[in-house]
């Protein structure tokens, strides 16, 4: 089983993350997930020119998870903005015998619905929605 | 044997209220009329809602804009999410304290019940002895005052002063 959802996630209609890949710090394991337009690039980069003033806040509502919104500087690709999701150590050892007691067949560990409710709530929050 | 991390260091208790959107949300009357009376520095108050499965009080009220997302999703892949973050939450907070009081009501049901069981043959949570389900009563329930006494009776830490002894 995965930690994160390796499968493209519908944020709404106008944007998806993909997942790129987990970092791990000695307190949590951190998912980075890249959020691009959907057919609405226009809308993602009023969104995006609205989030400038909250990036990198960190968004904790739920229990041994939180989430992140920054740019991400690349000289190839261009800037990116990146979703992160970090996953508290502990909680995650709890999610994982979760998991196991409750005989879970789920893809990844921190469901999509979780990831999803985590950025659309971050932009609520800062009122970029 | 206990280990030491499954001991709580002093008498602090859990109260976890299922609540719904517009009817059943901190602040509101139905549920102020519950949970307004233990609000105590010895209680945390939680709500337990799908598919997030436990929010504590205090979050509830600052973020309910966590809603946007998926408080509208009720269906089983949901319900399964929450019982998942359920469990795992009383597995790792569970220990912190002496008895966790969960009001047994609506649709959080079949959620409290998979995620404090689990499936057959698993193994039960260290925390599942210091459980105390309150039943609401079908006519009352969550106005009078049966409730009320009901989670006093379980939240009680004796003496006068207490408030939610009293």
């Amino acid at each position: 089983m995965n930690l994160f959802p390796t499968t493209v996630i519908p944020l709404d209609r106008k944007t998806v993350a993909h997942f790129v890949g987990v970092s791990r710090t000695p307190f949590d394991c951190v998912g980075r997930f890249v959020l691009s337009a959907g057919d609405d690039a226009g809308g993602f980069v009023d969104r995006l020119a609205q989030l400038r003033k909250a990036l990198g806040l960190r968004y904790a509502p739920l229990p041994g998870t939180w989430a992140s919104i920054v740019v991400v500087r690349d000289d190839d690709d261009g800037d990116h903005m990146e979703l992160r999701v970090g996953l508290d150590r502990r909680f995650g050892h709890a999610l994982v015998r979760s998991h196991q007691a409750l005989c879970s067949r789920a893809e990844s560990l921190v469901a999509p619905l979780t990831i999803r409710s985590l950025a659309l709530g971050y932009v609520a929050f800062v009122g970029a929605s | 044997m206990v280990s030491a991390l499954s001991v709580p260091s002093k008498d602090r208790r859990a109260l976890l209220i299922p609540v719904t959107p517009g009817s059943l949300w901190p602040g509101l009357e139905t549920y102020e009329r519950v949970a307004g009376f233990f609000r105590d520095p010895r209680v945390d108050l939680y709500g337990v809602l799908m598919p997030f499965g436990i929010i504590g009080e205090a979050m509830l009220m600052q973020h309910p804009e966590i809603l946007v997302a998926g408080g509208s999703v009720m269906d089983r892949r949901a319900q399964r999410v929450a019982a998942l973050r359920l469990r795992a939450w009383l597995d790792d907070r569970g220990a912190e304290y002496t008895k966790v009081v969960f009001i047994v009501y609506g649709s959080m049901v079949p959620i409290w019940s998979a995620a404090l069981r689990g499936t057959k043959g698993s193994a039960p949570l260290p925390v599942a002895d210091r459980v105390e389900l309150v039943r609401v009563n079908r006519r009352t329930g969550f106005r009078g005052t049966l409730l009320q006494r009901e989670l006093k009776r379980h939240l009680s830490f004796g003496g006068s002063r207490d408030r939610v002894s009293s």
